[in-house]
């Protein structure tokens, strides 16, 4: 079992020493990523101080801040880029080696995408959960932490799957950063990274609520500031579960039909 | 010096032919490209709607003054895109595919300006346009407060980008590389969607003399709502042909020591 891993653990650590290969532009992307959080808290100060409310639909100022800092936290914790993987090696070629390795495609592809969330973990959630509970009392108990590793796991499945999906559609695009943008970027409104889920109106949360999308950013982090109650976490992740196991199968069987139609694009 | 100018200009727009040209020969990548560039109207919409909907939002800022706001600084920023994709610039110079290019007899920056530009960002500064418009007709901006903040846009645009190639050509210089770009203008696309005045006075320069975002979005946009004097206008100017020119000159100095980074 752990020989058979060997070659994609070696992809991990080529995949870590990749990433490092220009520190500067690697550290810089980083502060700049986690700038975005303290604008954010900027305007929202600037909104409470006009309102001179303490709380604004359920958030304190100083649970506003906590949420943004704790979104882009847990963004490198559920994390892919396998679709821009499989969109470079369409576009090089090296799909086509790549498939007569010795190795599964779909677990390269995995391992390579795992060597950056590990890296972004260390070098931007866990310094945003630090900072955040320096600040923010954080509800970490043993239901929370639990809740909080399944939102995890099932959120990783759910954004992996549709990753591998849109992935596979350079097999027959060549490039789709256009349909990455397009996707991602709303991804970002409805997973509440660019505004609590609980600042919208009734109706539109309970569609929300409906989709996996919570699972990347709303739910994990309203679980850590104690936002939703325990039943509103496990009904999300009852939904997410469910668009986990169905997306997961999809991507299977879509993989498995793309594969026949790989060309190689280049050498 | 005219006959440079004029020489410069065609070459940026047969350059811009040519871009359109390979750019919509992949048509649903296009379609793609534009539906993404005019997502960012969608974000600025909604997030402001929900401010102003829970809220009373920021202090001097109604809901259409700060639409107009945001709106103008996605226009602004969609025409950097247009002009030249920074990011882009840099990483082709990491693999020398810029050294056939400037070959080419024509200024340096003429043959960036010219080749590094993204056609479909055009989508983001059109559908903000719109917004802009929406905003502006409810606010009731007077006409020769439009004609005024016009030409302002123009020149503090110019300043942006004649900075962010200076930026592009430093960052080469410094760590060979420049991904931390995109995620650099993503951050000042959403700061300059909020007033300056918010993020205190430290900032507030920062982002009028070293990162000129302020003269292509803020201090415009004060002209456009009626809060400016002659003085203001003139300081305005200015300032930002002060940054063009430093830019510029700083920009040339450095690809002075430029080597190639491959081929």
């Amino acid at each position: 079992m752990f020989e058979s891993l060997e070659p994609y653990l070696a992809i991990f650590r080529i995949g870590i020493k990749d990433n490092l290969a220009y520190k500067t532009d690697f550290a810089l992307t980083s502060v700049f990523r986690l700038a975005g959080s303290l604008v954010m808290l900027l305007v929202w100060t600037a909104i409470y101080l006009a309102s001179h409310a303490t709380s604004i639909g359920g958030f304190t100022l100083t649970a506003i801040y906590a949420y943004f800092f704790l979104i882009n936290a847990v963004h490198y914790v559920i994390y892919s880029n396998i679709d821009e993987f499989i969109q470079d090696d369409v576009q090089s070629g090296s799909v086509a080696s790549s498939l007569i390795k010795p190795i599964r495609y779909p677990l390269n592809l995995l391992f390579r995408t795992l060597s950056e969330n590990a890296l972004l973990i260390v070098v931007a959630s866990l310094p945003l959960f630090a900072i955040v509970a320096a600040f923010y009392p954080l509800n970490l108990n043993a239901e929370s932490i639990a809740l909080l590793l399944a939102v995890v796991v099932i959120g990783n499945i759910v954004v992996m799957s549709l990753d591998f999906l849109i992935g596979s559609l350079s097999i027959y695009m060549t490039n789709i950063y256009g349909i990455m943008s397009v996707f991602w970027g709303v991804v970002s409104l409805l997973s509440g990274g660019i505004i609590p889920l609980s600042l919208f109106s009734q109706q539109t949360q309970s569609i929300l609520f409906m989709l996996p999308f919570q699972l990347l950013a709303y739910t994990p982090a309203s679980i850590l500031l104690g936002t939703i109650s325990y039943a509103q976490a496990i009904h999300a992740l009852f939904f997410g579960a469910a668009w986990a196991a169905g997306l997961s199968v999809f991507a299977y069987f879509w993989w498995e039909r793309s594969v026949k139609k790989v060309m190689s694009a280049g050498g | 010096m005219t006959s440079n100018v004029r020489r410069s200009i065609e070459f940026f727009l047969v350059s811009q032919y040519y871009e359109w040209k390979s750019f919509l020969v992949y048509r649903a990548q296009a379609v793609l490209w534009f539906l993404n560039s005019s997502l960012s109207l969608v974000f600025t919409f909604v997030t402001i709607s929900v401010i102003y909907t829970i809220s009373s939002g920021i202090a001097g800022w109604s809901y259409y003054q700060l639409l107009l706001l945001a709106s103008l600084t996605n226009i602004v920023m969609g025409l950097m895109w247009y002009i030249v994709n920074v990011g882009q610039l840099t990483s082709d110079m990491r693999w020398g595919r810029t050294d056939p290019l400037m070959s080419k007899p024509y200024g340096t920056f003429t043959l960036f300006l010219s080749w590094y530009g993204w056609p479909a960002s055009i989508a983001e500064s059109i559908s903000s346009l719109v917004l802009l418009v929406y905003a502006a007709s409810n606010l009731g901006v007077p006409t020769l407060q439009l004609a005024l903040y016009v030409p302002l846009v123009v020149l503090g645009s110019f300043a942006l980008i004649s900075f962010l190639m200076m930026l592009s050509v430093l960052s080469y210089h410094l760590f060979k590389g420049g991904s931390f770009m995109w995620q650099f203008l993503n951050l000042m696309q959403t700061m300059g969607q909020y007033p300056l005045s918010i993020y205190g006075i430290g900032v507030q320069l920062v982002f009028s003399l070293v990162v000129p975002l302020g003269l292509a979005s803020y201090y415009p946009s004060n002209v456009l709502l009626g809060r400016s004097s002659a003085e203001y206008y003139l300081a305005f100017i200015a300032v930002a042909l002060a940054v063009s020119y430093v830019s510029y000159k700083l920009f040339y100095r450095l690809m002075r020591y430029y080597t190639s980074g491959g081929g």
